[in-house]
């Protein structure tokens, strides 16, 4: 039994999240308290890998992320470093695949915090960042962990994307992509022992955040 | 001396709604905003705290200027020395109480004097509790003794007493005055009611047709507008000045320069 | 006095990841990370791009590979089309071992590849099933009921479904049989479809059936070879091989046309001219 697509899918899930959780704080932040009116595009532009094929985005993705593409030609000419078929690219691609899914329920905790409580903290002297970090990002505790193991765990099931830009490369089989390889190969042993494994890891990360989210968990953090 | 001249302007729907409100105030007292709901009231304090920002006009504390629209100058809420007790109190659920109080303190501000605010209002024995453990009563006194811990040169109060209950509205009023007793501040309360501001106000601004319709003391008003009413004096106070007086299922206290104002 | 950004921030996630079993978590994830990632040193290797029949053979040819020279080969099959587009972006293989010499000339035509590619064998197809089928008229067997669903490869990217198609057609059964077939990404595909019973037939490589053992063959029958054009394999070594890694990939190149090699192939059914 190869190991390595579990590693792999493991680290991409991981660094995944951890660079959706930083990006997504601020962009969360401005979605929820901007009045600017034209939020409702970069709202739509968030929400699309929702509801985009997988392949489509992957597609795209391809052609932005190889040696000629906007991304991967610039890349490529400062760098000298291929994006698409490689790990990086796999994070780029799971960066956008997974975002909405850390951006909405941080946003919609943001939204259900009451706005005196961010008015309060400026009166008593504290700018934003302080009002943000002291304040709001401690009281929407649950919707940062709801957007961390929503995000990590849809990365984890990720195989469209993967397959398009990662290809089916020692580097890049994610575990998805090794059941779908095995299964190709008729070598289904493997297939049936990657694909309960990751039934499993999926069914007890949930099941812990049932637990530890004692108020109940709906899909995007709305109670 | 508050010199205050704002104008605001929101579109309601279809309509467009305009506030405009000037007044000149003398610092140092306790000012009762008085109408009725939907007025501006509220929006008269969040313009003056920096939470609202007006359309046109000018605000001044003193010779601070807080606010002026032909230099374009708009103090941000942190830079001035306000203090505001919302209506649900907005206490941070992730701090304790002294958390709370010592949240917008800098390390050299002298703190003596927050320990005297946290002994008027009794919260010695809850410092270390969550508001969630808290009784309304003691959520509102920690907001309010949070409110004055930086000494702020005015304090904003968003009808503190109407969700209260009779005996905790007395409490409340009488830590209101024991404050201003100890420090020198301007207090700003909004109110729909009015025993408080006959209580609590030195001065009162009315508010009709959302804007300043009446600058004056409490019972100038009321003496103005009022139609004369048949009540029952409950208590008299020892200086005679003093009445408690039932009208119309109300109990109110008034000091009377001239007694014979009121029918017995 | 106001403390600089970077200190704010990691107070910041400090602060967010107090919860203590987190921060466990955390360190633990984190390690782990680091120790995956710096098996960067990797040991000697080849990669290699193999058409989906190919792949059977290629396990044990990169298995007698490995232990002659000590370097590792990474096998990634699929069909020969989805091959040669992933190797137009950038895919870093190699060696290109195709079903067909169609698609490596069109990569050494678009300067993917220095050298012209060469024939390393010529493939068979054969219908294919695992149960007990009755293929004594050859491809006209087809046409018996008692095969409701045919599987053959896409020809859009697979050189054996472009065979399977022309002997279709040749054999004047492509309009009759149309309806039946069903049509899989690679051989690899078909092949599933067959094991699994989801299609009752599956035009494929015959060196599938060597790559089971042979209680689980079920039957199969030859196509005759005169109804498609002969599907010569081609090989060619890609310009990221000979750029990266021309040592290796040249060992594995000579390889391929080795006396080993060929034996090895024609146990998998193909035919070495």
């Amino acid at each position: 039994m190869n190991w390595t697509p579990f590693y792999i899918t493991f680290k991409l899930a991981l660094i995944t999240s951890l660079v959706l959780f930083i990006i997504s704080i601020p962009l969360a932040y401005w979605l929820a308290y901007s009045k600017n009116k034209f939020k409702f595009i970069v709202e739509a532009l968030v929400s699309m890998p929702i509801v985009l094929p997988p392949s489509v985005l992957g597609f795209y993705l391809l052609i932005a992320l190889g040696n000629d593409g906007f991304i991967g030609g610039t890349v490529k000419s400062i760098f000298d470093v291929n994006l698409a078929f490689t790990f990086t690219g796999l994070i780029i691609g799971s960066v956008i695949y997974s975002l909405p899914f850390m951006v909405q329920p941080i946003q919609n905790g943001f939204e259900a915090l009451p706005s005196s409580l961010k008015e309060a903290s400026y009166t008593l002297g504290k700018n934003r960042w302080t009002t943000l970090t002291k304040v709001l990002l401690p009281c929407i505790k649950p919707a940062l962990l709801t957007g961390t193991v929503l995000s990590f765990a849809h990365t984890i099931g990720e195989f469209g994307v993967v397959l398009m830009i990662g290809g089916n490369l020692e580097e890049t089989r994610v575990a998805s992509i090794a059941i779908y390889d095995s299964v190709n190969r008729m070598d289904y042993d493997s297939a049936y022992t990657y694909s309960f494994i990751l039934l499993l890891f999926s069914f007890v990360i949930l099941s812990l955040v049932y637990l530890v989210t004692k108020k109940g968990f709906n899909a995007f953090g709305k109670k | 001396m508050i010199k205050l001249n704002l104008h605001k302007t929101y579109r309601a729907r279809k309509d467009y709604v305009s506030f405009h409100f000037q007044a000149n105030l003398k610092e140092n007292q306790i000012v009762g905003i008085y109408g009725k709901s939907g007025v501006g009231k509220s929006t008269l304090l969040r313009m003056m705290s920096g939470l609202s920002e007006p359309d046109e006009g000018e605000l001044a504390i003193g010779n601070q200027q807080w606010y002026n629209s032909s230099n374009k100058l708009n103090l941000k809420a942190q830079k001035r020395s306000v203090g505001f007790l919302f209506q649900d109190y907005a206490l941070f659920p992730n701090m304790t109480v002294r958390k709370n109080i010592f949240y917008g303190v800098e390390q050299e501000q002298d703190k003596s004097f927050i320990q005297r605010l946290i002994k008027i209002s009794e919260l010695e024995d809850i410092l270390n509790k969550y508001p969630s453990e808290l009784s309304g009563g003691q959520q509102q006194r920690v907001a309010l003794v949070r409110a004055l811990a930086r000494k702020p040169r005015i304090l904003l109060l968003d009808e503190p007493l109407s969700a209260l209950d009779e005996e905790l509205r007395d409490k409340l009023q009488n830590e209101i005055l024991e404050v201003k007793k100890i420090l020198d501040i301007t207090i700003i309360f909004i109110s729909h009611s009015k025993t408080e501001v006959l209580k609590l106000a030195d001065e009162i601004l009315v508010l009709e047709d959302r804007k300043v319709k009446f600058q004056g003391t409490p019972l100038e008003w009321f003496k103005k507008t009022s139609k004369p009413q048949k009540g029952v004096i409950v208590e008299v106070g020892d200086n005679n000045k003093t009445f408690k007086i039932l009208v119309n299922g109300e109990l109110v206290e008034v000091e009377l320069p001239n007694p014979s104002i009121f029918e017995k | 006095m106001p403390v600089p950004d970077e200190k704010k921030f990691i107070f910041v996630v400090y602060q967010l990841f107090k919860i203590k079993p987190f921060v466990r978590i955390l360190i633990i994830c984190l390690t782990f990370l680091f120790f995956s990632c710096s098996e960067a040193d990797k040991p000697e290797k080849v990669t290699v791009a193999v058409a989906a029949n190919l792949q059977f053979a290629m396990k044990e040819i990169a298995l007698e590979f490995e232990k002659k020279h000590h370097i590792k080969v990474e096998v990634s099959s699929g069909s020969s089309g989805t091959l040669t587009t992933q190797i137009k972006h950038g895919a870093p293989f190699d060696l290109f071992v195709s079903a067909n010499l169609r698609y490596p000339n069109k990569l050494f035509k678009d300067g993917m590849a220095s050298k012209k590619p060469k024939t390393y064998a010529f493939g068979s197809l054969i219908m294919w099933s695992t149960e007990n089928q009755d293929f004594t008229d050859g491809i006209e067997s087809l046409k018996s009921s008692s095969f409701l669903k045919i599987a053959v490869a896409n020809s859009e990217t697979a050189p054996y479904g472009i065979a399977a198609l022309e002997a279709l057609e040749t054999a004047n059964l492509l309009t009759t049989l149309d309806k039946k077939l069903v049509y899989g990404e690679s051989v690899g595909q078909v092949n599933q479809y067959v094991k699994s019973g989801a299609v009752d037939v599956g035009l494929t490589s015959k060196s599938v059936l060597f790559s089971l053992p042979e209680s689980e063959r079920g039957s199969w029958g030859e196509i005759d070879p005169s109804l498609y054009t002969p599907i010569e394999q081609g090989i060619v070594m890609l310009k990221q091989g000979e750029v990266n890694n021309l040592e290796n990939a040249t060992l594995f190149y000579d390889f391929m046309f080795s006396d080993q090699v060929k034996e090895i192939l024609k146990t998998y059914g193909y035919d070495i001219k």
